[in-house]
């Protein structure tokens, strides 16, 4: 396997965007729209009595849901380009060159991490200049630029190898674009069950119990800490857990793609 | 592997998980500079083998050697060597026709004015300058073939694999196609395996054949040869009057060493080249007086040749 290949093929899939802009413009609109709206709609929450966060305004609240909101929008649309290199038989044209199988599945997760994180950083700028707006002070999340990195890769890690590899799965499975899109309510879902848009304390009974099974909430709280703590004891255990979360479930999701592009050649 | 061997498939087997077993020990050699043809039925194993061919599909059993290379152990040299268009054309939707050939140019490691070069090549060498700035969906079928040709050809493979290269197209296209094919092989040298259901393509293009039925070979050889299998040309006579006991007589003494069959106003003969004979047998007949309404010469084709081996016709498929 050689890496200029695996470069030819990443900058491929780049370009490829250029003609997709429906899947690029979906994947970030939805995400600020959303945060627009539950910014004004929901802006009491912080004068909630009991609200730990009462501190901050709510959009800094829901600013890290929104954050892992488009890594999932944006890495259940990462098989939108796959898809038509698979239904047109390109993908397996392909795999009579160099490129193989390993280099292009290798090379459409660079380029899908690369245009994710692209779109985070779209995104957390979209934050910082809406904080402008409504306080007049331009500033970074509380952790600096180091913190701004980690949140990148820590939202793109867990859209591209947790959502990604299930997506490319069920891509490779299914060869629908329907079906896969139908996976995005299930982890829409999975955002809500946890403290994306509402403390702890202030969720009920039930969910706060539930919450500590949702991995996508080890996460948020990573994000949240970085985005508004700074680099504290407890940000630093929570991007700890975090980052072992999107290892373990990354491993998890990898061996269930291995297995289902394997199979396909068999 | 024989010095002039590009290919050898040796106890070639493929079973699937399913149980279904695609392809049942064949064996075959593929010389230098020749176009292989493998002539079948839908489902007959050919799509199979040449994708096990092609590093597309896993080997169940028995080997393939392309160029020398192992296809399981030595597959990246293999890619490296052979062009492969699928029964589909699969081409980038979402590139132009420049796009995809300079993607594919610089996929097999051209670099710097090389690409370019390359490029330019491909574009005339398949006539497809004018579509260049084009988007591939834009493209007819018969184009999109001869740019998935283009895609296949950047890098000079000593083989080009071609699965059933001229299915869904005109008359027209195919007859392109095949000139192309024609002219790959003469000018270049490369050697073509091709699958085809087409017994016209098969006849017109293969300098040898391998007849496959349910994932086995049941005859190869050249067209001409596998036809010779069949018998004889032969010529059919249609006469404008009941035969008289006495012309029947006559046609017996003066065609007897041709297989002859008489009938009440027609009969037949079997020669070695239909065509050539005809001439000569018209005029001992009107030598004779008999008057003909019509002839007509029969040629074994390859039709005759898979119903013969395998007890059904390919004609229903074409």
């Amino acid at each position: 396997m050689k890496f200029s290949t695996i470069m030819t093929l990443y900058i491929r899939n780049l370009k490829q965007y250029r003609r997709l802009p429906a899947v690029l413009a979906f994947s970030f609109i939805v995400p600020v729209i959303q945060y627009i709206i539950f910014s004004n709609l929901f802006n009491s929450l912080s004068d909630v009595p009991g609200n730990p966060y009462g501190d901050y305004p709510y959009y800094m609240y829901i600013t890290p849901a929104i954050i892992i909101l488009t890594a999932i929008f944006g890495s259940v649309n990462s098989s939108a380009a796959l898809l038509v290199d698979l239904n047109t038989g390109y993908f397996d044209k392909l795999r009579a060159t160099p490129a193989s199988l390993a280099p292009q599945v290798i090379a459409r997760f660079m380029s899908e991490f690369t245009r994710l994180s692209l779109q985070l950083l779209l995104i957390i700028t979209v934050s910082i200049l809406y904080h402008k707006r409504v306080s007049g002070v331009l500033e970074l999340p509380e952790a600096g630029f180091l913190g701004l990195f980690l949140i990148v890769v820590l939202a793109a890690s867990f859209g591209i190898g947790v959502v990604g590899n299930l997506v490319v799965a069920l891509a490779f499975k299914t060869k629908s674009e329907q079906a896969v899109q139908a996976v995005f309510p299930l982890f829409f879902v999975a955002v809500f069950m946890s403290t994306a848009y509402v403390p702890d304390v202030l969720l009920p009974d039930w969910l706060q119990s539930a919450v500590v099974y949702n991995p996508s909430e080890y996460l948020i709280r990573a994000v949240r800490g970085l985005f508004l703590e700074g680099f504290t004891d407890s940000t630093i255990d929570s991007v700890t857990i975090a980052v072992f979360c999107i290892i373990v479930l990354t491993a998890i999701t990898s061996t269930i793609n291995y297995r289902t592009i394997t199979r396909s050649i068999e | 592997m024989s010095e002039s061997s590009i290919v050898v498939v040796k106890d070639l087997e493929k079973k699937y998980k399913s149980g279904t077993h695609a392809v049942k020990g064949i064996n075959f050699n593929v010389r230098k500079g020749e176009i292989f043809g493998m002539l079948g039925p839908n489902g007959a194993g050919k799509t199979t083998t040449l994708q096990m061919m092609g590093t597309l599909l896993n080997i169940t059993g028995g080997k393939i050697k392309i160029l020398d290379f192992d296809v399981e152990s030595e597959s990246s040299k293999v890619r490296e060597n052979i062009g492969f268009a699928l029964q589909e054309a699969g081409l980038d939707s979402l590139s132009t026709v420049r796009e995809l050939i300079t993607f594919h140019v610089k996929l097999f490691g051209f670099r710097g004015t090389e690409i370019e070069q390359k490029v330019e090549e491909s574009l005339s060498l398949l006539d497809l300058h004018q579509y260049s700035d084009q988007m591939i969906p834009e493209l007819s079928g018969g184009t999109q073939r001869r740019l998935d040709l283009a895609v296949s050809l950047v890098h000079d493979p000593k083989l080009l694999i071609l699965d059933e290269p001229t299915t869904g197209l005109d008359p027209a296209h195919r007859a392109d196609l095949w000139a192309l094919l024609k002219k790959l092989k003469n000018d270049k040298g490369i050697t073509i395996v091709m699958s085809t259901h087409y017994m016209e393509e098969a006849d017109v293009l293969c300098d040898r054949l391998a007849i496959i039925e349910s994932g086995e070979i049941v005859a190869m050889d050249t067209p001409q040869k596998l036809k010779k299998t069949i018998g004889k040309d032969k010529i059919e006579f249609k006469l404008s009057e009941k035969l008289t006991d006495e012309q029947k007589q006559i046609i017996n003494d003066k065609f007897a060493n041709d297989d002859l069959s008489v009938g009440e106003s027609f009969f037949t003969i079997r020669v070695n080249d239909g065509e050539e004979a005809l001439l000569d047998s018209l005029k001992i007949i009107i030598q004779m007086d008999i008057k003909v309404k019509g002839t007509k010469v029969l040629r074994p084709s390859l039709d005759d040749v898979y119903l013969k081996y395998t007890g059904k016709s390919l004609e229903d498929y074409s």
